[in-house]
């Protein structure tokens, strides 16, 4: 009983995560700005790659017809998943703190400028 | 005599009606790994169709924040999509390919942006 339970949730958090990364896919192709892809970028990396993965472990813990490997397969994706949730969000920070600074994507359709260097500023 | 047909008629209509609500109600005998199967079955063209819309964005992002953050996007998911995989697959081999696509990910990154910050790759 609590193997389909298991299997159920993690089918349901892979279903989950498709969904993200579609939108996800979608808001990076429409999107205006580096900065407001950033956003949808940053979606599909935690909603489309984070959560498919612990659904993936829960499957795996769940599904007996896996045999004894599931247990690593388990393992290490739950390990990944956690890994990402800490790489991709320092890792899309960086390339936007770069982005920003050497000028090289414009902040075109802004209202306000908040990081803008005024006048007499160093 | 007429009676007699009424009631013939009425049983035949009601053993008719059992017969079609038990298709109504019929379900397949499923065990748990053709459930897995073929939900995942299911879910992996979503996954190949989103992969081709960041593949788009490659190509035709206007500056290099912009593809990096496409490929971005793309090794993340690639990495999820592996682990997907691997179940559907029975073999975990294929996740750890995915662990280490996300770390080559996270590298280049920060590549990048020390190379855009500093114009340097800097070792």
């Amino acid at each position: 009983m609590i193997d389909l339970a298991l299997v159920i949730v993690g089918l349901a958090l892979i279903a989950v995560g498709v969904f993200y990364d579609f939108v996800g896919a979608i808001g990076l192709l429409r999107l205006p700005n580096f900065f407001t892809r950033l956003h949808a970028a940053t979606a599909g990396a935690i909603g489309g790659a984070v959560v498919p993965m612990i659904g993936a472990a829960l499957v795996a813990l769940g599904a007996d017809y896996l045999g004894p490997p599931r247990f690593f397969l388990a393992g290490a994706a739950f390990a990944s998943s956690l890994l990402l949730m800490v790489l991709s969000q320092a890792g899309s920070h960086a390339i936007a703190r770069a982005a920003y600074l050497s000028g090289e994507a414009s902040v075109e359709p802004a209202l306000y400028d908040a990081l803008k260097k005024r006048e007499g500023e160093v | 005599m007429k009676l007699e047909t009424a009631a013939k008629g009425i049983m035949a209509v009601r053993r008719s009606l059992k017969y079609w609500a038990s298709y109504l109600f019929w379900r397949p005998a499923m065990d748990l790994e053709s459930v897995v199967t073929s939900v995942l079955t299911v879910l992996i063209p979503i996954y190949v169709t989103s992969f081709l819309i960041y593949v788009v964005r490659v190509v035709k992002g206007p500056t290099l924040p912009d593809r990096v953050l496409a490929v971005d996007s793309l090794g993340y998911d690639l990495a999820a999509f592996m682990v997907v995989l691997s179940v559907l697959l029975k073999s975990p081999l294929m996740v750890v390919c995915g662990l280490a696509l996300a770390l080559w990910i996270y590298a280049l990154d920060i590549y990048v942006a020390k190379f855009l910050e500093a114009k340097e790759m800097g070792g």
